[in-house]
Parts: structure tokens; C-alpha cells; sequence
């Protein structure tokens, strides 16, 4: 899994501009699409990433 | 009589009447049989503690700038009085490096990147700095490092070991990924990641997968990504080598080497391979670590035998010249083994070292700047050296050589080589499956230039022993002086 694939394979409004960065040294990863955020734990998988950002687009 | 040629070292197969030896040390394989190894000559100033991971970086006006680890510190150099300064972040300490781990460093054009996984990765502007500082950009907490093209690679994450990430191209503050070609990849299969080799293409080495990484420019992907083997992966994290274009690593199966775009090959087989997991202590594997001789074509790994008794340091080097196809081992110990250029001192500094020429330790050869790397190491005292002393004790022994159905006569042998000391020894046995008895040894007759040792036996080695401190250049086996005896 990959930022790129993750842009390829999910179907959710702005997902080309899914970026993710490093919280406390890497124990946490913030997924990021424009102004959503969400948290999740290291090597979540795109599934529970995209659970994820749809529920923060609620 | 003919030359009995010495033989290659090959400790995992029988010598009998074979081109091979079981049993050469401190020697260095050469076109015409074996050469010196020199022992250990320190030139820095000791560590406050061991070593535990050390660099060299190039500034861009040629000097040489030397780092040091130890669990807790980093450390630079003086090039100077070659002490040590404490160029820790704020001078404190880190959290320690775990028993198994080493600090690891790479050079991405001016910084100098420190990291370890109980750490924030750690930067040193080469240019600029009195002191590592974090990286910024929130990179992972990571065990190695390694740079990939123009990205900073970084491996072994704290929080996702089946993880590499990769900083943004030429932006080593860039870790989110998505930005800047900043991105990761995870594994789900192959096991944890012990490491990348960098390159201008990456090879990523898991416990049971190794992986080529290849940029792609202007693909969203970034980097290509292709297994290259199956069920093989690293064994030893520390025991990745890259020597040029080639990579040299050991694996379960043995020792590798990948030549570029290639895949990995087996170098050991059937020579060094059992003997050598027979005597690795696989518990300190931290203490397996390769490095590169650039101004050879040697590479050499330091780990800790089974016979090993001090609890941080290693106790034996595996040497292997890969234009040669040979394996040699040598008797060393240290803490921390690697490929480094020596920083210089100008004749105008000479004062800060010694008040006169006379009372120097070293020769002035020892302080001159070199930026061609060469195999140095930590010893066990924390001091920092090359190989450049005196010759180290050297023993070179034939393949064994016997008749089956009758007995020899030996009455001596000539060692070819040019040692104006050395002495000689012949092992004997009856069957091959009793063990050998060491035979008395005996010093070169210096009017005959031959061992002179009486045998009767069915099967013999021819042993030579050049002592410590000789000047020697090379042996090149020994011709026998046996007659032919009776049966039993």
C-alpha cells in the first residue's frame, strides 16, 4: 500500500489530493484530504483508511 | 618436486589431495598464492564509551569529516588533536539504542543524517552546524537509512516494520507523503524490513524477500517496485556491503553478492557458508557488519564467533576478494568495522598532537588527509585506526596430501615464499577418520631454506608460520621433500 495506490483505488470525492503524514515519530498517521483530517494507527489499511475519511465527511 | 600451490580456503569441504585449505589466517589471497595482513594501528583518541555506529561525509571543499556513535551520543572528530566532541542534540542523551541495533548514517549532499529507532531522525549540516538537530518534517522513528537516487530512504520503522518511506526528491524535510514525490510502500508479505541498499536504484531487504526499487520519473508511483527473490532474504541487518555497483550481504543460505541489475548469487557455497553459521554467535548479531576496502577489491565482515568472550565486540573478520572468488579469515577484534577516508592535519597543527617530530607515534603518512576509504575500525579500547601496522602472525596450510595404499617419507619441505623467518610443521594421520596429530615445529634452516621435519605417515599437511612483525610480501605454498614408503 501506498499513497499512490490508495489514490488509484479509492472512490471518495478529492482523493487525489490524499496525502498522509507522521505524528509522534511515526506512531500515528494523519490521512489528509484538503482541510479532513483523520487519525489512525501505523499501517492502517486503505480500507480502514477510507472508513475513515467517509466518516469525516459526514 | 612440483609446487604444492595454497590452496583456496574452503573450510566446508574436505582438502584431501584437492586444491583447497581448511586452514590459512591473517593472509590475504593473492594471484600467486597469499600475502601480509597488517594488525590494527589506532590514530584517534578513545570514545567516552563503545562504538556504536560511525561515518565519514565529504564537504564540498574535499575535507573529510568523521562521525561516532555511541548508545546514548553522537560525535564528531576533531581533525586536529582527533578527540572527540560531543555533537549530541543539546548536548543531552538520547534514548538508547536497543542491544541489537547500531546507529546508522547517511550523507545526502551537505547533511549528515543520524538514525536509530528510538530517536527523531537526527541532521547534521555540514556546512553550518555545531550539533545534530531534528529533522524536520515529522519524519518515522527508523533503524536504517540509506539514500536512493536523490531521496533519503528510511527502513526498519519503529511503528510499521513491513514499511519503507522516502523523503521528497532533493527534499529531505518533505515526509508527507503524497507531497513532492514523498511516499511508502508497504509489504504485506516477505516479513520485516531490514534495510535498503541505496544506489541510483534501491535493493529492499526483508527477512524472506528482497526487492529492487527503481525511480520512475513523472509516474505517480514513484518508485518501480520487483521482487528479485523468493524465500531469500537478509539475515543480518548490518551485513549489507555495497562496494561500488556490487552488494554483498549475507542471507540464511549464506553469503551474496547482486551485481547491478542482476540477481543475488550465491559466493559461498560449498566454501565458507557451514563453517561460517557453525561459528557466527547468533546472538549478537549487531556485531555482523560489513564494509567495503574501496582501495581493494576486497570486502570484509566483522562478527562475533561462538568462542567470542567479550560481550560488546567482535572477534574475528571474514575477508572476500571478489575479483579473486576468495574467502580469507583474520583474527580481530573491535567494536565497530567500516569503510572510512582519514581526515587530514596540516604540518602547521602537527604542534597540537606532539612537541616534536621524534616523540610522534605514528608517521606523518598516518596524518595525511585521504579521501579514498579504506577498511578501519573501533577496537575494543574505543579508538578509531586502520589496518596499517605490522604484519599480523600468518599461517598458511597445504590441502592434505596422502597415497592411501602406502606410506610417506617426508623428510621436510621448502615454503615458497619470501619471509626470511617463518616456520614449518606437518600434521599426520593414519585413516582419515582420526583426527590429525600437530607435528613439532621447526624454523626455517636458513642455509637450505627448507623445514626440516622427519614424518612417516599415510597422510600429512604442510604447515607454515610466519611470525608477527615479519616483513613478507608472499607465500606461495611449499614444495615437499617426500619419498615414497612401504605399506601397512
Amino acid at each position: 500500500m501506498s499513497i499512490a495506490t490508495m489514490r488509484q483505488e479509492m472512490n471518495i470525492p478529492g482523493i487525489e489530493r490524499l496525502t498522509m503524514r507522521y505524528e509522534d515519530g511515526g506512531k500515528i498517521e494523519v490521512y489528509s484530504i484538503g482541510e479532513i483530517e483523520v487519525r489512525v494507527k501505523p499501517g492502517a489499511n486503505a480500507e480502514e483508511v477510507r472508513a475513515a475519511l467517509e466518516e469525516a465527511m459526514k | 618436486m612440483p609446487l604444492l600451490a595454497a590452496g583456496e580456503y574452503k573450510p566446508d569441504v574436505s582438502d584431501y589431495l584437492g586444491t583447497a585449505s581448511r586452514n590459512v589466517l591473517n593472509v590475504i589471497p593473492r594471484g600467486d598464492g597469499y600475502g601480509p595482513f597488517p594488525s590494527f594501528s589506532g590514530y584517534s583518541a578513545a570514545l567516552p564509551a563503545a562504538c556504536r555506529g560511525a561515518f565519514y561525509a565529504l564537504k564540498s571543499d574535499g575535507s573529510v569529516v568523521t562521525f561516532a556513535a555511541t548508545s546514548t551520543k553522537l560525535y564528531r572528530l576533531n581533525n586536529t588533536d582527533f578527540t572527540w566532541t560531543d555533537v549530541s542534540l543539546g548536548a543531552s542523551t538520547y534514548g538508547a539504542l536497543t542491544s541489537t541495533a547500531q546507529w546508522q548514517f547517511a550523507q545526502f549532499g551537505n547533511l549528515v543524517f543520524a538514525t536509530q529507532a528510538n530517536v527523531v531522525l537526527q541532521v547534521y549540516d555540514l556546512s553550518s552546524s555545531s550539533a545534530f538537530a531534528n529533522c524536520a518534517g515529522s519524519p518515522p522513528q527508523a533503524a536504517y537509512i540509506s539514500v536512493v537516487g536523490r531521496f533519503l530512504v528510511l527502513s526498519g520503522l519503529l511503528s510499521n516494520p513491513y514499511r519503507i518511506q522516502w523523503s521528497g526528491l532533493n527534499a529531505t524535510t518533505t515526509w508527507t507523503s503524497g507531497v513532492n514525490s514523498s511516499d511508502f510502500q508497504d509489504f504485506p508479505d516477505g516479513g520485516i524490513v531490514r534495510g535498503v541498499a541505496g544506489g541510483e536504484a534501491g535493493i529492499i531487504f526483508q527477512d524472506q524477500a528482497i526487492r529492487r526499487m527503481s525511480y520512475v520519473p513523472g509516474s505517480p508511483i514513484i518508485f518501480q517496485i520487483d521482487r528479485i527473490t523468493q524465500d531469500k532474504g537478509l539475515y543480518a541487518p548490518y551485513s549489507i556491503i555495497r562496494a561500488g555497483e556490487k552488494i554483498f550481504f549475507y542471507a540464511g543460505q549464506g553469503f551474496h553478492k547482486i551485481e547491478p541489475g542482476g540477481v543475488p548469487e550465491q559466493i559461498g557455497r560449498e566454501k565458507i557458508d557451514r563453517t561460517f553459521l557453525l561459528d557466527l554467535d547468533k546472538g549478537n548479531l549487531q556485531l555482523f557488519m560489513g564494509a567495503a576496502d574501496p582501495r581493494s577489491t576486497r570486502v570484509y565482515w566483522a562478527y562475533k564467533s561462538v568462542a567470542g568472550t567479550a560481550a560488546a565486540a567482535y572477534d574475528k573478520l571474514l575477508g572476500y576478494d571478489f575479483v579473486l572468488d576468495r574467502f580469507f579469515p583474520i583474527s580481530a577484534s573491535g567494536e565497530y568495522l567500516l569503510g572510512i577516508s582519514q581526515s587530514g592535519i596540516t604540518l602547521e597543527s602537527l604542534d597540537a598532537i606532539s612537541a616534536s617530530l621524534d616523540a610522534l607515534v605514528l608517521s606523518l603518512d598516518a596524518y595525511a588527509t585521504a579521501v579514498q576509504p579504506e577498511v578501519a575500525q573501533f577496537n575494543s579500547s574505543h579508538s578509531l585506526g586502520f589496518f596499517r601496522g605490522a604484519n599480523l602472525e600468518a599461517t598458511v596450510e597445504s590441502g592434505e596430501q596422502g597415497t592411501d595404499e602406502n606410506e610417506l617419507f617426508i623428510r621436510g619441505f621448502k615454503a615458497i615464499t619470501d619471509a626470511p623467518t617463518h616456520y614449518g610443521s606437518v600434521s599426520y594421520r593414519e585413516t582419515q577418520f582420526s583426527s590429525a596429530n600437530a607435528g613439532s615445529e621447526v624454523l626455517v634452516n636458513s642455509r637450505t631454506g627448507k623445514c626440516d621435519v622427519r614424518r612417516s605417515t599415510r597422510y600429512a599437511r604442510f604447515k607454515t608460520r610466519i611470525p608477527a612483525g615479519t616483513a613478507w610480501t608472499f607465500c606461495a605454498g611449499v614444495v615437499p621433500d617426500v619419498a615414497g614408503g612401504g605399506t601397512q
